[in-house]
């Protein structure tokens, strides 16, 4: 069984202004918006609900977003904007559009 | 334009009051564009999602704002649903009650305005979730713990004012809670309690102040909108021992409740105890059909198979002892003392000390870490659909054993899964039932519907009353308050009437409408 995170949920340390920060757009940022939002349902546990849900009706090796190499940017866009499933989505308050730019460079693989 | 128009709402009226809520904002944070107005659709609505879709959305990012916004409502009659976070889950989530209501996003205010180490206490803003306090703490090195729900992303002053409850040292979120910060209907700023004094710094320690206090009328309701107040925190204990008590078997609920009842009374468990059955604990980390692939309710012989493969009980009782070691042993061996003649049960305990990890979904959310476990439960039936019936009632073997017989039978008699636990506290418990249905299928959605309505109705005549429901239960639920000819709601109504006579915020929140809506009679 894969441990359940420490103390913190892992990167749960991010910056606390993410949506005022929208000057930045690259890789790391977007991992930054991925922990902030996507970690505490898609991170590397058996007690994380989105990937639960992806092992079972994916198959253990597309569970994990992050490895993942076959997303494509419409689709993360429409999973945020539009939710899927278990998964509710996510609105411009929450997830601004420059940090949903940001979150597709870093799960869309080039 | 959009497709629904409130009571009393020209279209006119609508597209000018947007225009004067961009002006206030900014263009970027108010829009009744279609997807952003569907971007605040209830998604586990057991229904068409549109059934509450907003006619779009205005986020201000300050009280002042709030200030504008309420006199540009007034002036148009255009209704708004304020919500912090939208995480009101199986409750309506970010939906309005009434198509076409603007929804008053507060999310953008996300100010953490004080954290008091001495004081254990922190002022917060309704955008702030429990992820974003935690982290706050983390960064800044506090050793206090909050008391956060099962799913952890739902807003602070949004759990508190629907009155919710936590897993932490402070079970009942409200009332450990001051210092409440409003903008009235009519835009006028209040301060309740300690804080309407001028001077001073007591606001967010106390509901003292002077005179009525009037906190509660701000909660579940529709007078005001909330834009600060405080969440009492705990120090960090010395010894924090996180226990179980599991009973393999069914009928042992009644004895388990009576027998750790003493112990949340003496304050021996501070925390609820919460006694979870099976199935809603094998849905947080499993889906069913890994269990069973059929119609109806799961039978009764998959359920040894799930307590083997998962090390649980029929029911399972979870609550935490803080203190030092000598005190946690203490009371953790009268505990087992007095539960150990039941037959069935086994113990399990976790002790954790400053500096250990805590690894377990349950132990952390006893200790102020969110999480979203709880949040799997989505996946049961694999579409996510699904709506809480959460009756209250006292906190005895013989009223969990009736109202438990009662909502499993329907459950079962409707086809359903019965996922459900006792969130105790020392003299009521509440009762959280999750109907999970396939979301999409119209006749599993209608069905869930059903049964709904006869739960509320089968739970009050015998005298359970839910505590929080959800937006297509609002009318029904308020309903069965029916003490002297429903004097609570026309007392509501008279107050409504009064500091929103134009009904501009959350028209039916809790059953509560506005004159011109209770006169159109729709």
């Amino acid at each position: 069984m894969t441990a359940f995170p420490r103390k913190s949920i892992p990167g749960l340390l991010v910056l606390l202004t993410l949506n005022a920060n929208p000057a930045f757009a690259g890789e790391e940022y977007g991992k930054r918006v991925f922990t902030e939002w996507c970690t505490p349902c898609h991170m590397d546990s058996p007690f994380a609900p989105g990937t639960i849900q992806l092992k079972q009706v994916r198959g253990a090796d597309k569970a994990m977003l992050e490895n993942r190499t076959d997303l494509t940017e419409p689709l993360v866009r429409t999973f945020v904007r539009s939710g899927f499933a278990g998964m509710p989505k996510f609105r411009r308050t929450e997830i601004s559009e420059a940090n949903l730019d940001a979150l597709i460079k870093y799960l869309v693989k080039p | 334009m959009t497709a629904h128009l409130p009571i009393n709402v020209t279209q006119e009226n609508l597209d000018l009051a947007m225009k004067e809520f961009a002006e206030i904002v900014g263009t970027r944070w108010a829009s009744s564009a279609k997807t952003d107005r569907e971007s605040y659709n209830d998604a586990y609505n057991p229904g068409d999602e549109l059934e509450f879709v907003s006619g779009g959305f205005v986020a201000p990012e300050t009280v002042e704002e709030i200030q504008a916004i309420m006199k540009v409502a007034n002036k148009t009659r255009v209704p708004l649903w304020p919500m912090s976070t939208g995480k009101n889950l199986a409750y309506g989530g970010a939906a309005p009650l009434v198509p076409g209501t603007i929804v008053l996003d507060l999310k953008r205010m996300n100010k953490i305005i004080e954290v008091n180490e001495n004081l254990a206490y922190a002022l917060v803003e309704p955008g702030v979730s429990f992820f974003d306090l935690y982290r706050y703490f983390q960064k800044h090195n506090h050793k206090l713990w909050m008391s956060v729900p099962g799913p952890g992303w739902g807003s602070i002053i949004g759990n508190g004012v629907e009155r919710g409850i936590g897993y932490g040292y402070f079970d009942d979120q409200f009332s450990n809670s001051a210092g409440m910060e409003v903008v009235l209907p009519n835009g006028e700023l209040l301060r309740t309690g300690m804080g309407a004094l001028g001077g001073g710094n007591s606001g967010p320690l106390i509901n003292a102040g002077f005179g009525p206090l009037v906190e509660g009328l701000f909660t579940q309701s529709n007078y005001g909108v909330v834009t600060k107040m405080s969440r009492y925190l705990y120090p960090e204990p010395e010894t924090y021992m996180s226990c179980e008590v599991n009973c393999q078997h069914d009928a042992g609920l009644e004895a388990l409740v009576d027998a750790l009842r003493p112990f949340k009374m003496n304050e021996t468990i501070r925390n609820p105890v919460v006694i979870s059955n099976l199935e809603l604990i094998a849905s947080f980390m499993s889906v069913r059909s890994q269990w069973y692939d059929g119609d109806g309710p799961m039978p009764e012989e998959i359920f040894p198979v799930i307590q083997e493969k998962l090390k649980l009980g029929r029911w399972n009782a979870s609550f935490a002892l803080f203190g030092d070691d000598v005190m946690v042993n203490h009371c953790w061996a009268k505990i087992r003392k007095a539960v150990a003649p039941i037959a069935g049960v086994e113990f399990v305990a976790r002790t954790y000390h400053p500096g250990d990890d805590i690894l377990h979904p349950r132990d952390q959310s006893q200790a102020g870490i969110p999480n979203l476990t709880e949040f799997g439960l989505v996946n049961w039936m694999g579409s996510g659909g699904h709506i809480d019936f959460s009756p209250v009632g006292p906190t005895t073997g013989k009223n969990t054993r009736e109202l438990n017989d009662l909502v499993r039978r329907r459950v079962h008699e409707f086809g359903f899964d019965h996922l459900s636990g006792f969130y105790c506290q020392q003299r009521a418990f509440r009762f959280i039932n999750t109907l999970v249905f396939r979301k999409g299928d119209i006749e599993h959605m209608q069905k869930a519907r059903e049964l709904f309505s006869v739960l509320i109705r089968d739970a009050a005549a015998k005298g359970y009353g839910e505590y929080r429901t959800h937006l297509a239960y609002m009318d029904a639920v308020a309903a069965t308050y029916d003490f002297n000819q429903h004097a609570m709601l026309r007392f509501q109504e008279q107050i409504k009437d009064t500091v929103d006579p134009n009904g501009i915020i959350a028209p039916g929140k809790s059953g509560i409408w506005p004159k011109h809506y209770r006169e159109d009679g729709s």
